[in-house]
């Protein structure tokens, strides 16, 4: 059976005790997303990754991979799913070759050469025979990813997969990525803590934080967050507020006393804001035009969280 | 069926070439080859008596545990260093077997795969297995280039014969009491647990061979059937038979079953 939806989750929820690390996520990831799984350190991205693995079992909720319920002895829907968790791991005495040979035999793949593919589409022909042992970080996170690819999966699950790698080895793993899943229709979910890096590759990011998904963004609304806005810093926000919203320029608040104005006309003239505040009497403290950022937009949305959960 | 031996020949495969290439195994090998080289000392020093004598202490012990020398006292003396030393260094390689996977945390590999979590159990058992019973043989290898090097009285066909069953049969119980401490390794995820539990069971062990229940303690049975327990002790040995025997099974089994059981079910956190 198909089904044009590659992970689906309903009510995912796990606790260890008393803490409830990953709380009611539900996510629909459609076949040839890229999506990134977003949270600060602790924030239950590896344990939700775990949960659609089958590692570890749901407190309450389901997963479903490929149209297929993920329960213990479930073994089918594996041969279709390529996973990395956590920082990668081989067996020490064992050269790059032989770890993958491991991987082949329990992955039951009949193709002799597959471990030649994946060792030059990786590039670690040169590495092949070197134990593992003595391996970088980068090149220990290549052989991660060719046992996760090595099968040719129809979906991806990688955890923090450009960790350790050279600024070219991230390049190179991105634009992989990217053509997998455009050329291939390979879906994939990456986990990761480094929005810059996730926004480059996802079509949508979800953000975790304690547990909740506090928010879904496609790709408009990624874009959207990286745009120039006009920070006015005020000391009476109530007025300032008032004034602009006679001259038909929409605000949105940017903390206390701080005002943000995203549209055009304002960004690329900020002379008229200051005169219009002057006139009506709250000049401003600091007027600058700031170039936008994920992280900033990211630290904003988990802090903003935060709040609301202690209030 | 079919399903599992499928499986099972793959991940077998992938087992016996993870212990191939690990120092571990050639650090066990050397354990036997200097338990059975020790033994061959003994059966050297009781040759002459002279010797003995002068060597004391030594010299005195040999004499306590092998009696004379030839080969039923070579076996004998063999039969107690296995029971002792079978019990630490099979309990080692189950442990090292299962352990090794939370310690590089490679386990994270044999979670998500076509290839159950229990064939991959049962592969791991079947290694563990396999090695130590290697290991047996390489120590009856030993046994006799060093017999015969030392010319020792006494060897027949049916002596030797009786000895490598009775080398088998003891460490086949002695694997059979060394699956709960792969056990131990999985849940604990790691060795120190599990190897703190091999010395718990050898005192244990002891404790309960004195008060009179050794019989019904599997970790003693090895000794039992070997005879080492009533060398160690120097007393009769205590009687055992079916019961003693449908225990170690037990053990052997129940710990395979929960073993399994535990890599399918439990969280992999």
């Amino acid at each position: 059976m198909t089904t044009s939806i590659a992970i689906e989750t309903k009510g995912l929820t796990k606790c260890f005790g008393d803490v409830v690390a990953v709380n009611d996520v539900s996510l629909h990831i459609r076949r040839g997303e890229i999506f990134g799984f977003l949270g600060l350190n602790g924030a239950g991205k590896t344990t939700t990754i775990r949960m659609l693995l089958g590692m570890i079992k749901p407190s309450a909720g389901s997963v479903s991979l490929l149209g297929t319920n993920v329960q213990p002895g479930q073994r089918a829907i594996w041969q279709r799913v390529g996973y990395m968790v956590e920082t990668p791991h081989a067996y020490p005495d064992l050269t790059v070759r032989e770890n993958l040979e491991i991987i082949r035999h329990l992955r039951q793949l009949n193709e002799a050469d597959a471990v030649e593919k994946i060792i030059t589409q990786m590039g670690l022909t040169q590495y092949a025979d070197r134990t593992a042992r003595v391996l970088s970080l980068g090149n220990a996170q290549r052989l991660g990813l060719a046992k996760a690819l090595m099968h040719h999966p129809d979906l991806l699950l990688l955890d923090e997969p450009a960790n350790g790698l050279d600024p070219a080895g991230i390049v190179e793993v991105r634009n992989l990525l990217r053509s997998l899943a455009e050329n291939n229709g390979v879906t994939i979910f990456i986990s990761s803590h480094i929005l810059s890096e996730v926004a480059r590759l996802a079509t949508r990011i979800g953000v975790v934080h304690e547990g909740l998904l506090v928010k879904e963004l496609d790709t408009k609304e990624i874009s959207a967050q990286e745009e120039q806005r006009l920070v006015v810093d005020v000391r009476d926000i109530g007025a300032a507020q008032s004034a602009l919203g006679k001259a038909g320029i929409r605000t949105s608040s940017n903390g206390k006393n701080s005002l943000a104005i995203t549209d055009k006309p304002s960004i690329q003239n900020p002379g008229k804001i200051a005169t219009l505040l002057v006139e009506a009497g709250c000049p401003p403290v600091r007027l600058i035009v700031e170039q936008g950022d994920l992280e900033s937009y990211f630290l904003e949305l988990v802090g903003t969280h935060s709040r609301e959960e202690t209030k | 069926m079919n399903t599992l031996s499928n499986e099972l020949v793959p991940a077998l495969q992938v087992e016996f070439q993870k212990v191939r290439r690990t120092k571990t195994l050639w650090l066990t090998a050397l354990a036997f080859l200097l338990a059975t080289g020790i033994g061959g000392l003994f059966m050297y020093i009781m040759k002459d008596p002279e010797r003995a004598r002068q060597l004391g202490i030594i010299g005195a012990k040999a004499q306590v545990l092998g009696g004379t020398a030839d080969w039923p006292s070579f076996f004998n003396l063999m039969f107690l260093l296995l029971s002792i030393g079978g019990l630490i260094i099979f309990g080692f390689i189950f442990v090292w077997i299962f352990g090794r996977e939370y310690s590089d945390k490679t386990y994270y590999d044999m979670l998500s795969l076509p290839t159950s979590r229990v064939t991959i159990v049962i592969a791991k058992i079947i290694t563990a297995a396999y090695w130590s019973m290697a290991l047996i043989l390489l120590v009856f290898v030993l046994m006799l280039g060093i017999g015969a090097t030392l010319q020792l009285p006494g060897w027949s066909s049916a002596t030797t014969m009786h000895g490598l069953v009775f080398l088998l049969g003891t460490g086949a119980l002695t694997i059979l009491t060394c699956i709960p401490f792969a056990l131990i390794a999985s849940v604990t995820r790691g060795y120190l647990p599990a190897v703190g539990g091999i010395f718990l069971v050898l005192v244990l062990g002891q404790i309960i061979s004195q008060i009179g229940y050794g019989q019904y303690f599997p970790w003693n049975i090895p000794m039992m059937y070997s005879g080492a327990a009533q060398a160690l002790s120097g007393k009769p040995a205590a009687p055992f038979g079916f019961v003693s025997y449908l225990l170690v099974a037990l053990v052997g089994i129940i710990s395979i079953v929960v073993t399994g059981a535990w890599w399918r079910y439990a969280d992999q956190t």
